[in-house]
């Protein structure tokens, strides 16, 4: 990892965090939901500022840059959330789904 | 002039012990509403039955969302001083005049505390006791205030508490992040000695293994909200 990509690696981590702080201040964000983007951008910077273990499980899989490693792990990151967002959603629509037909069907005893 | 005081009873699948949690809120002769977080079992009905007020919420939400729902409700009808009773049998009504009476002299919250001065009653496993000390340090080194119990639901608020929480309320395990956001928000806070019982019936929402990952993501919420809340200007009186 050259010490520019590590630069870049901190400089967009602290450009992510500077974001989602200034939307959860803006009141745009819960806070609750900003953690797992907090916990990244930080892990981030913490990989960028200690490369070592990086290079070490680069090399364990064979994989021949490390930086490639970063990219794979921040991959598979993104795919996880992203399965769990998929659940979560499904979720929301089946709740909301059936407050909707609730809310008519109360309504529709009132009248 | 007296001020008028809501107590608010969040309940969840408590068929069990509701009715007798309200009746000693009312024999000591308070306004109350019972917040039914989406129940499963028979608590609703059990409600009805035996008339008590109860807001009943369509879906769960969850303790913090039940508790912004009686802070809304306290809201709409004018209440001055609103005091969180769990519908567990776990709080003291012998200790909301305690509260109110904090409130009355100028707190904007007011938090039962189990673990001021040496009380008997129930202080929860040692576990959960780790858990509260390491909570009070993050929130003394994030707000340079000191709460001796942050995870205590027994609390009162003041009229500039319940706009603040009205609109402003964290979801998910939210008594300790509401504590820093009050003191964020420049609200006053203290801590009023209660002691507690143990759960009278059903189970407790936080349990093993998921406490270790609650309190990662308390800390980290109570330290997002200190670093957010900075310049944020003081709540309107």
């Amino acid at each position: 990892m050259t010490p520019i990509f590590r630069i870049v690696l901190i400089f967009g981590a602290l450009l992510t965090l500077m974001y989602f702080l200034r939307k959860i201040r803006k009141c745009e964000l819960e806070i609750d939901d900003s953690v797992f983007w907090i916990v990244f951008a930080f892990l981030l910077v913490v990989i960028a500022i200690f490369p070592g273990t990086i290079t070490f499980f680069s090399s364990l899989l064979g994989i021949e840059s490390p930086a490639n490693f970063i990219f794979l792990l921040v991959i598979g990151v993104l795919l996880i959330r992203e399965f769990s967002l998929t659940i979560q959603i499904s979720r929301l629509k089946s709740k909301l789904r059936a407050f909707v037909q609730e809310e008519a069907l109360d309504h529709g005893e009132d009248t | 002039m007296a001020l008028r005081v809501l107590v608010i009873i969040p309940a969840y699948n408590e068929q069990e012990c509701i009715v007798d949690v309200v009746r000693r809120v009312v024999d000591s002769g308070y306004d109350y509403v019972v917040i039914n977080d989406g129940s499963t079992d028979r608590t609703s009905e059990i409600c009805h039955d035996a008339k008590i007020n109860v807001l009943d919420l369509p879906q769960n939400l969850g303790i913090g969302g039940a508790v912004q729902a009686g802070h809304k409700y306290a809201q709409r009808y004018g209440y001055d001083v609103d005091v969180q009773f769990d519908g567990d049998g776990q709080h003291d009504e012998g200790y909301i005049i305690s509260l109110v009476q904090a409130v009355e002299s100028g707190a904007d919250l007011a938090i039962g505390s189990r673990f001021m001065g040496k009380g008997e009653g129930f202080k929860s496993t040692r576990l959960r006791r780790v858990g509260i000390s390491w909570l009070t340090f993050v929130i003394k080194c994030l707000t340079g205030k000191t709460v001796t119990d942050p995870t205590s639901g027994f609390r009162a608020c003041s009229r500039r508490a319940i706009e603040l929480y009205s609109s402003n309320y964290p979801l998910d395990y939210p008594e300790p992040e509401s504590v820093a956001l009050a003191v964020k928000c420049g609200l006053r806070v203290q801590d009023v000695p209660v002691i507690m019982h143990e759960r009278q019936s059903g189970s407790s929402s936080i349990r093993g293994l998921r406490s270790a990952y609650y309190m990662v993501k308390v800390t980290l919420a109570i330290a997002i909200t200190c670093i957010t809340r900075k310049g944020l200007s003081k709540v309107r009186a």
